[in-house]
C-alpha cells in the first residue's frame, strides 16, 4: 500500500522530482503497486480493491475514477470494467453486505461524499469465527 | 464409469469410480468458496456450477473442462434498481432435449438460459406473480429449490418454493399456478390453512420421468404422492421412522419408486437413534423399507441436505448417491440394496449429481 504522503499534491510533486529508473526504484520501496505514479491524476480520487475484484479489474490493484460519491465511484468501476458489476454492488445499487469501503480510512456508505484527492479502499469483511 | 459432482462448504469436488471398486477425487474448483450445488449437463457435457461468495454475492459459473477456466455466466441477478437482491442459488435443473437449463433461487425466483447456461433470464410470469409479496421464507430463505422438467414437452413444468409451495406451469412459465391441494403443514394452526399465502415448506419434488404426471414430494412434516401432475397431493408418510427430511430420489424405471432419508424432526435434524438409513418404497408409498446395509448403524447422527441425494441409472443396477454435512459420501450400485462410504473427510456436503 503507498503511504498516505503520497496522495493528492505531494503526490504530484514528487513525481515530478522522480525521473527514469529512480523513479521505478521509488515504486518499487513504496510497495509494488502496479500503477505507475505519473498514471495519477489529482484531481481523481483513488479506488483501491483486491482479491479476485482485482483480477476482474484488468488486474490492478488501483484506479483513479470520477465520481462524488462512493456508489458513483463503484459504478464508474463497474462502467470501466463490466465483470466487476454484481461483485460490489448488488442489483438494488447497495453495497454488498459483507463489503466494507472506507474512504481515507473511515467507514463509508454508498452516499458518502468522496473528494478528488480522497482514497476509497473496498475490502472483504472479516467474518467467521 | 460414475462421476459425482460435490458442491461442499469449501468448494467443488469430482470424483470419479464405481460403486463396487471405489471412487477417487479428480477436480476440485472454488477451494474455500461454498459450492451449493454443481451438476454436469447430459446434452453439452458443460459443467455448471453455483457459488455464493459471503462477499461477492451468489454466481453461476460454466465450464467445458471442469479441471480448467470457468466463465462467470451473465444475467444471474434480480432487476435492477428493485427492492431485493438475489441471495443464493439453490438448483440448476438440465432442461429436455432442446429445452433450456433452469436454475432456482432466493427469492422465489427462476432463472432459465438457451445457450447452455452461459447466459441468464428472470422468468418474468414467476417473478411477476402478484401474491409473491405475500410469500413466506422458509428457514433457508424463500428458496426455489426443486425443478421438476416433463420429459418431452419444456412448456410443462414443476417448481417447488419453501416455503411457498408448489407452481405449475403448461404455457413454457407464461403462467403459472398453485399446486398445493391436500398439503397439510402441521407447523400451522388449522385456521390458517385457507390462506394459501402461509407457508407451505416444501423441502424437494421429484418427477417421476416413465409416468410424469406422478411427482413424490418431501414436505416439512410429510412425505406426499401426486397422481395429476402436481395439482394435488396424498400423504405416503406412515411406516417411515419419521416423515421429516429433505432430500428425495427414484428409480426413474419404476413411478411407484421413491426414496428418502428420514431425519428426526425439524427441531433435531439428525438420522433417528443415531442409525443411518434410506427408505425405499415400491408400491407408490403404501409400504416402506429400510435400506442400510453398509451405512452407518450407531453413534450417527448424520444430516443430509435437500439437494445431496442423487442417482444415475435405473432398475437393478440404479446407483444412488447422498453426502452429509459431517462430509461423508455414500454411495450403492444396487439400488439401496448394500452402500459403501465413498468419500469421509470432505466439507460439508451440500450438493450432490450423479453422472454416468
Amino acid at each position: 500500500m503507498l503511504p498516505a504522503f503520497l496522495f493528492g499534491r505531494s503526490r504530484q510533486l514528487l513525481n515530478s522530482l522522480i525521473c527514469g529508473c529512480l523513479k521505478q526504484e521509488f515504486e518499487h520501496l513504496v510497495g509494488g503497486t502496479s500503477v505507475a505514479l505519473s498514471a495519477y491524476d489529482p484531481a481523481m480520487p483513488v479506488v483501491s480493491i483486491r482479491g479476485p475484484l482485482r483480477k476482474l479489474a484488468g488486474g490492478r490493484p488501483e484506479h483513479q475514477l470520477e465520481g462524488a460519491t462512493v456508489v458513483e465511484l463503484l459504478r464508474a468501476l463497474e462502467h470501466q470494467h463490466p465483470e466487476v458489476s454484481g461483485w460490489i454492488l448488488d442489483e438494488r445499487g447497495l453495497i454488498r453486505r459483507h463489503i466494507n469501503v472506507f474512504v481515507n480510512g473511515e467507514r463509508g456508505g454508498e452516499e458518502t461524499a468522496v473528494r478528488s484527492e480522497d482514497r476509497v479502499e473496498v475490502l472483504p469483511a472479516i467474518t467467521g469465527g | 464409469m460414475t462421476e459425482l459432482v460435490v458442491g461442499t462448504k469449501k468448494g467443488l469436488f469430482m470424483l470419479e469410480g464405481d460403486p463396487g471398486s471405489g471412487f477417487e477425487i479428480t477436480t476440485r474448483a472454488f477451494a474455500g468458496e461454498p459450492v451449493d450445488y454443481a451438476t454436469r449437463d447430459p446434452r453439452t457435457g458443460r459443467v455448471l456450477a453455483t457459488v455464493t461468495s459471503p462477499f461477492y454475492g451468489p454466481k453461476i459459473f460454466y465450464t467445458d473442462d471442469p479441471a480448467g477456466e470457468w466463465e462467470q455466466a451473465d444475467g444471474v441477478a434480480l432487476p435492477e434498481d428493485g427492492d431485493q437482491a438475489l441471495e443464493r442459488i439453490w438448483v440448476i435443473a438440465c432442461g429436455e432435449a432442446e429445452g433450456p437449463v433452469y436454475a432456482g433461487g432466493d427469492p422465489g425466483v427462476l432463472f432459465q438460459s438457451t445457450n447452455g447456461g452461459a447466459s441468464w433470464e428472470i422468468n418474468a410470469g414467476l417473478w411477476d406473480q402478484p401474491s409473491r409479496k405475500d410469500w413466506q421464507p422458509g428457514g433457508g430463505g424463500l428458496c426455489l429449490h426443486s425443478i421438476a422438467t416433463w420429459p418431452g414437452d419444456p412448456d410443462k413444468l414443476a417448481v417447488a418454493i419453501s416455503a411457498a409451495g408448489m407452481w405449475l406451469t403448461e404455457d413454457g412459465g407464461r403462467s403459472w399456478r398453485r399446486g398445493n391441494t391436500g398439503l397439510v403443514p402441521r407447523y400451522l394452526p388449522e385456521d390458517a390453512l385457507k390462506d394459501e399465502n402461509a407457508g407451505r415448506c416444501v423441502h424437494h419434488v421429484e418427477r417421476a420421468p416413465r409416468r410424469p404426471e406422478r411427482m413424490f414430494m418431501q414436505f416439512h412434516g410429510g412425505v406426499y404422492r401426486s397422481d395429476d401432475s402436481g395439482s394435488s397431493w396424498t400423504a405416503i408418510g406412515d411406516g417411515l421412522p419419521s416423515d421429516f427430511g429433505f432430500p428425495l430420489a427414484l428409480d426413474p424405471a419404476d413411478p411407484d419408486s421413491a426414496y428418502v432419508i428420514p431425519l428426526v424432526a425439524d427441531t433435531d435434524r439428525v438420522t433417528p437413534q443415531g442409525r443411518v438409513r434410506v427408505y425405499e418404497t415400491r408400491d407408490g408409498g403404501s409400504s416402506w423399507s429400510p435400506r442400510g446395509d453398509g451405512l452407518p448403524a450407531e453413534n450417527a447422527y448424520l444430516t443430509v441436505l435437500r439437494q445431496a441425494f442423487n442417482r444415475v441409472g435405473e432398475g437393478p443396477a440404479l446407483e444412488l448417491y447422498f453426502g452429509a454435512t459431517s462430509g461423508e459420501l455414500f454411495g450403492s450400485g444396487d439400488a439401496g440394496a448394500t452402500w459403501s462410504t465413498i468419500a469421509s473427510r470432505l466439507p460439508p456436503v451440500f450438493s450432490v449429481v450423479a453422472v454416468r
